[in-house]
């Protein structure tokens, strides 16, 4: 899309958003209007975090989103979301299409979906853009990761879902889902980082090579990635223990891509002060398959909730560099457990402890520094607070606080001074819905 | 020491219907509406969109209250959430478009007006409001 395009839709999404609540009203039978805004802001010490600048704090963390929802006939909803974003480099408030689908409701329990919708990866997956539903600002990042969000975020497919009560054990809600992803932001952090990550230790590598004085990744170029195949279940029973949920998520999933790393390697010449440089581009492929299972629990009990989730997300698959082939496999880890606590209508608290494993059968780094990496970019530890004030029924505002122990999702790209291994994020966010 | 924590897990289970049992709601419907009576965990699946048909195929429509003891009573009592987890709730099927909240009203008399007029409908009121044109549902 191009700037004037970006620009065009930008400003049409506000128009909606701002005009939105006057024509949701005189239509409201017929047509339902809801969207939001929110702006954040991040402040770091130690890393860079979700964006480049955190340490200097930055405002570059802003969302907005309108949807319209109508029912033509009976049991059948049709509607769609569009979504912008802004976060660093990611999204850069470009209008996306974040559902659109048509849900046919047959019985209580079996109903139909087909379109773009969310994909129920964790029991808080389809919360992570709606802040008006959660207290913290961001959820555990173990499991719902920022920089990650590309990867579980929709599906382009169709679902099967209901609800069956199940006599004295209570009731259970199921969702089927089938489908694959738009190949999505090529210029994303994610990606960019996914880039990084491979195609750094080939640089290194090469400084192995006779005679080289250095070797440098300069960039990538011809990215191309797709997510086909997502295969997805959720299961929750809502026990007969009131406000006790249990449940799980599996989901698989198969993950293309493709680019050349551009790579810039120094030879010594006879005259030391003109090294000969060359540049090679590098071709990489790798096709992943990606296996995420999640068991999960929520407890409510007057104001209190309490929730935790435990996720394994397995990655295996094959890389191609130039003509070489080689194998990856790597089990990833994470958890956490949370517990909020709403005071009265306008103030609720919040906290987290969220564990993340980056390999979970090298949890202590010895193979991050192997690659020569720091050993804390094997994990990071997440204590987080949040309070949550609603000034209003439309309008609130959070304030959040982590105290972290390791690196093992602050991106490389965003440091390239280096990790240290604990800092601390500030989060301050406010939002707007109707 | 294990009747003491038998009894307070009971006492736990059974607390979430204390509201329902001192009587301070009544849960009522349209005169369409073909059933006398309806059990707690069947008004938590309507409220929270998860049924949407009374057992002869017609359309259920819930109401509520917008705010105030007699809406958190019966949230507290039939759908096991508080006023702010409900909301929650609602706000994420809004945003995901998986659902739309039932509609909301300031005042009991309001409601009743909503509920005699619409097929139907079920909702709630603070015992003692003025019912007439409407059925109450017994819940068990």
């Amino acid at each position: 899309m191009s700037k004037q395009k970006q620009f065009i839709s930008l400003v049409v999404m506000v128009g909606l958003i701002l005009t939105a609540p006057l024509f949701s009203q005189g239509f409201s039978d017929q047509l339902n209007i809801h969207g939001f805004v929110s702006q954040g802001y991040l402040k770091t010490t130690e890393n860079n975090y979700l964006a480049s600048d955190s340490k200097e704090g930055c405002m570059s963390y802003s969302e907005a989103t309108i949807n319209f929802m109508t029912s033509p006939v009976d049991r059948l909803n049709i509607g769609t979301q569009l979504y912008a974003r802004d976060m660093d480099e990611d999204g850069n408030l470009f209008v996306t299409i974040d559902w659109a689908y048509g849900d046919y409701r047959w019985k209580d329990y079996m109903g139909f979906r087909i379109g773009r919708f969310k994909n129920p990866v964790g029991l808080y997956a389809k919360l992570r853009d709606v802040d008006m539903a959660r207290v913290p600002a961001f959820l555990p990042q173990s499991i719902y990761a920022e920089s990650e969000r590309d990867l579980n975020l929709a599906i382009n497919g169709v679902g099967l879902y209901g609800n069956r009560p199940i006599s004295i054990l209570g009731d259970l809600d199921y969702e089927v889902v089938y489908g694959g992803y738009n190949i999505v932001d090529q210029q994303s952090s994610f990606f960019k980082n996914q880039y990084y990550m491979t195609a750094e230790p080939i640089a290194m590598g090469m400084m192995a090579m006779p005679g080289i004085i250095s070797s440098t990744l300069t960039g990538t170029s011809n990215e191309l990635s797709t997510i086909e195949n997502v295969r997805g279940i959720d299961l929750r029973w809502n026990t007969p223990v009131p406000g006790l949920l249990l449940g799980s998520s599996i989901n698989q999933l198969e993950f293309l891509w493709n680019y050349d790393a551009n790579i810039d390697m120094v030879f010594p010449t006879a005259d030391p002060a003109s090294p000969y440089t060359m540049s090679q581009a590098v071709p990489i492929a790798g096709a992943y398959d990606i296996r995420t299972k999640i068991f999960f629990g929520e407890f409510q009990w007057n104001k209190l909730t309490v929730a935790g989730e435990y996720r394994t997300f397995d990655i295996e698959g094959d890389i191609v560099i130039g003509t070489t082939e080689s194998h990856t496999k790597t089990p990833r880890e994470m958890y956490y457990g949370m517990g909020t606590y709403q005071v009265n209508h306008r103030i609720a608290f919040s906290t987290y402890y969220s564990v993340f494993y980056a390999n979970s059968d090298d949890k202590e780094g010895a193979d991050q520094v192997v690659l020569g990496r720091p050993d804390h970019s094997a994990w990071q530890k997440d204590l987080c607070f949040t309070g949550r004030l609603d000034i209003n029924d439309n309008w609130l505002f959070k304030a959040e606080y982590h105290m972290i122990n390791g690196t093992g999702q602050v991106q490389g790209l965003h440091n390239p001074d280096g990790l240290k291994e604990d800092w601390s994020l500030l989060v301050l966010k406010s939002s707007f819905n109707f | 020491m294990k009747k003491i924590i038998l009894s307070l897990i009971v006492l736990f289970l059974l607390s979430n219907n204390l509201v329902a049992a001192d009587g301070n709601v009544v849960v009522i419907a349209n005169n369409s509406v073909s059933v006398s009576s309806i059990n707690s965990a069947t008004l938590k699946l309507i409220f929270l969109g998860k049924k949407n048909s009374w057992s002869d195929g017609s359309k259920i429509v819930p109401v509520t209250l917008k705010s105030g003891n007699t809406h958190e009573a019966f949230l507290g009592a039939y759908v096991q959430k508080s006023s702010s987890q409900f909301s929650s709730f609602w706000k994420q099927a809004i945003f995901t478009g998986e659902g739309t909240p039932p509609r909301s009203f300031k005042s009991a008399a309001e409601l009743v007006a909503f509920v005699k007029n619409t097929s139907g409908a079920v909702g709630y009121v603070p015992a003692g409001t003025s019912t007439t044109g409407v059925k109450k549902l017994k819940v068990e």
